[in-house]
């Protein structure tokens, strides 16, 4: 394993940070479409684009830096439980990605109708927390498992 | 009203960042998402990723990032994102992704090795190749765009 430099220490500060923006925006955009006014539609939908401009940014960090964060491991990379937990991880980031893209998609046409689907985006927002909070645990896993 | 906005909706999206943000940014991420479960599941990842520098790999990511959201931002600019008709125009733009995306890879290349003639070589022997990859990519994803796209209006209604 290479020992680890002031440009991998980065890399995993960059990856922490663009998980916390994505899933504290998560939180945020959920705890809106739950407690805002049902006649403001507005206000939900300007939270959503707001977050989904910024998901889309951290979830490019968060691929770019874990690419960076195995660079660090390899040619080593651990398999076993390890791989496991890697391989899981990866396959819900695909569904985080589509479902994300969808949810996006959403938020669009919502911001273009005339009576827009805040339940839907709501459930959207849920699904999005409870999805990156697992990517969550599967890295604990990796790191101290 | 809203048959205005379905109108709208079918429009090209040439003022419509938003979407070309997500799309390229959808479509990075999957690009490296997808091969690197394929790489690891038959081991070849370690041997790879060993080979490149942290700095040139996340400038390369970074470079297929921005070619992304203009190639999107072009192939939305001429697209009405309702029919198949929006597959033809997302496998030309993703040939030039692919091959606006070699020419970087070479040129790290050329600045890494230094050997003007072997660049060439790469960028001549590569074109080719790598258009034809980016026409089957972007064929793809203009398919999943369209399905992500209808999928998102349906929902996005009440």
């Amino acid at each position: 394993m290479v020992p680890l430099t002031a440009t991998h220490l980065f890399v995993r500060w960059l990856h922490l940070l663009a998980m916390g923006v994505a899933l504290g925006g998560s939180v945020l955009a959920w705890g809106v479409s739950r407690v805002a006014d049902a006649a403001d539609p507005e206000t939900r939908l300007a939270v959503a684009r707001a977050y989904e401009v910024t998901f889309w940014g951290a979830l490019g960090v968060l691929v770019m830096t874990g690419v960076g964060n195995l660079g660090a491991l390899a040619p080593a990379i651990p398999r076993n439980r390890w791989g496991v937990a890697f391989l899981v991880k990866l396959g819900l980031l695909l569904v985080v990605l589509i479902g994300s893209a969808v949810r996006t998609a959403t938020v669009r046409a919502a911001s273009d109708a005339a009576t827009p689907a805040t339940t839907t985006l709501q459930r959207g927002y849920a699904l999005t927390t409870l999805a990156l909070a697992a990517v969550v645990a599967l890295a604990a896993v990796m790191a101290h498992g | 009203m809203a048959e205005d906005a379905a109108d709208e909706a079918s429009e090209p999206s040439e003022s419509d960042p938003f979407l070309a943000w997500m799309l390229a940014s959808f479509h990075t991420t999957t690009l490296l998402v997808a091969p690197l479960l394929g790489l690891y599941a038959v081991d070849a990842l370690g041997s790879l990723l060993q080979g490149v520098h942290t700095a040139t790999g996340l400038g390369l990511y970074l470079a297929l990032w921005g070619l992304t959201f203009w190639t999107n931002r072009r192939w939305l600019a001429g697209t009405r994102l309702d029919g198949w008709g929006a597959v033809v125009p997302g496998a030309t733009w993703g040939a030039v992704t692919g091959v606006g995306f070699l020419f970087v890879l070479v040129a790290a290349v050329g600045v890494i090795v230094g050997e003007p003639v072997l660049v060439a070589a790469l960028a001549l022997v590569g074109a080719p190749v790598a258009a034809l990859v980016g026409v089957v990519v972007g064929a793809g994803f203009a398919v999943l765009d369209l399905l992500v796209v209808t999928a998102g209006r349906r929902l996005g209604t009440a």
